[in-house]
């Protein structure tokens, strides 16, 4: 191999190792990282494997680095960037995964074992998997704002002070529902039966002079992949939370200091307005997972007025990455020439 | 301050260094080689650069993109050089007297 074709061959593989360093790195120092390994092979000095596996893992860790104050700001993001991707995935994973909606005659025949009697006193249905329950008219001003009530949706069917122990009623109920093929248990107080992918609770609710209401509910059973993969997103979330603010965070250290507080601040602010609905996002995926009564990883966007601020907080993030993007490294940065001017030597 | 910052700015107390030249200088100040390697040199370049407390003296350019940046304390680097240096030999200095005064303690060969 001749010197220049040998020569050619090492640049390629050394930029090839140098790809491990986030973008910012190989804008700003990347050209003189190179030349410094190329006079390391001139003098001698040539990366063996473990130098170039060194140098590699250097490179992934220059990606996940954060100094200082800038910590609890890239785990703001990561937690945000959790709560929504946890979300995400989680929402995709239900709509492939979940049984359809019953309808009510279906509701009512499922439940024909452990109904008090044949006419249930009220019928309320609402094919959400999680959401408000108020009148239609408010409808679209909760699709917006989200809701002050919430709770799994599906077929509710309610009849009124026919129990006067409950816990007969739950041993009938649980007796009667294994009978018909349905996985029983009890959890929160409640008979809770699955089967063909849809879930029948009955609650004996309102106590009233020793007197309780009958409340059977049919709704889709939550698909377990959905909780699963909302983990998944959660933790993907986290990584990428995490190398988003770290990459921006360097490239803010080489911006003027009046838009390093501006990114600062909108990101703070951001963070403020999204860790609402991301933390609860979080805490649904963590606690419902095991819950049988549990809301869906989506959760949190369905509070009220969590949802319009996730939005503003998301875009305020978006805005605070912006604000880095176009830093310049050269011509004005710490990295300019603060001598007489370049040299141009003979290569 | 870690001891691969305060060589790199102990190196730089001097003429303008390139990055291969840094690192050669410190090899040869500690009497090792590989005492500092090419990730975390420019790690500590970053940092200081961004800091200001050393800054590009000029640089050289090939038609292949590649460039050869000769670095160079900033008078701040050198403040916080005589700052980490002084602070360095006060902590040495307490301890070889707390060694002093281990009873029948003698020192080996060095």
């Amino acid at each position: 191999m001749t010197e220049p074709a040998h020569q050619r061959a090492l640049i390629r593989r050394y930029r090839w190792l140098l790809l491990a360093y986030p973008r910012w790195h190989r804008r700003w120092h990347g050209p003189d990282q190179l030349t410094l390994l190329l006079d390391m092979a001139g003098g001698g000095r040539r990366l063996t494997v473990r130098n170039q596996l060194g140098l590699v893992l250097d490179g992934l860790w220059c990606r996940v680095r954060v100094r200082g104050a800038a910590i609890a700001l890239a785990a703001m993001v990561s937690l945000v960037a959790a709560g929504t991707l946890a979300a995400a995935a989680g929402w995709a994973a239900w709509r492939l995964a979940v049984a359809p909606w019953p309808t009510v005659e279906q509701a009512m025949r499922l439940a024909e074992p452990v109904v008090p009697r044949e006419r249930p006193d009220d019928v309320n249905q609402r094919n959400v998997a999680f959401g408000p329950w108020g009148a239609d008219a408010d409808w679209l001003l909760m699709k917006v704002l989200g809701s002050p009530e919430v709770r799994p949706g599906g077929v509710y069917l309610s009849y009124w002070a026919v129990v006067t122990d409950p816990e007969a009623v739950y041993a009938q109920a649980t007796e009667a529902l294994a009978a018909q093929g349905w996985e029983t248990s009890l959890v929160d107080g409640a008979v809770v039966a699955e089967r063909d992918g849809l879930r029948l609770r009955v609650l004996c609710a309102g106590a009233n002079l020793g007197r309780y209401d009958v409340i059977i509910s049919v709704h889709p059973t939550p698909p377990v992949l959905a909780y699963r993969l909302a983990w998944f997103g959660a933790a993907v979330g986290v990584l990428l939370g995490w190398l988003a603010a770290a990459a921006a965070i360097a490239r803010s250290r080489r911006t003027a200091p009046l838009r390093r507080v501006a990114m600062g601040l909108t990101a703070t602010v951001g963070f403020i307005a999204s860790a609402p609905a991301g933390a609860l996002n979080l805490i649904a995926v963590a606690i419902a997972d095991s819950d049988a009564g549990g809301a869906p990883p989506w959760a949190g966007y369905t509070i009220v007025l969590a949802r319009p601020a996730a939005v503003v907080g998301g875009g305020l993030l978006v805005a605070a990455w912006l604000l880095t993007a176009s830093g310049r490294w050269d011509g004005g940065g710490p990295l300019r020439v603060a001598g007489a001017g370049h040299h141009s030597p003979v290569d | 301050m870690q001891d691969p910052t305060f060589l790199v700015l102990t190196v730089l107390a001097g003429p303008p260094l390139h990055g291969y030249a840094i690192m050669q200088a410190i090899d040869e100040l500690v009497g090792d080689t590989g005492v500092v390697r090419p990730g975390t040199l420019y790690a500590a370049l970053d940092r200081l650069t961004a800091d200001g407390l050393v800054e590009v003296a000029h640089a050289d350019e090939w038609a292949d993109g590649r460039v050869r940046r000769y670095y160079r304390l900033t008078p701040q680097g050198a403040d916080a050089l005589r700052a980490e240096a002084q602070r360095r030999r006060s902590l040495a200095s307490i301890a070889l007297r707390r060694l002093s005064t281990i009873p029948g303690y003698a020192p080996g060969p060095a």
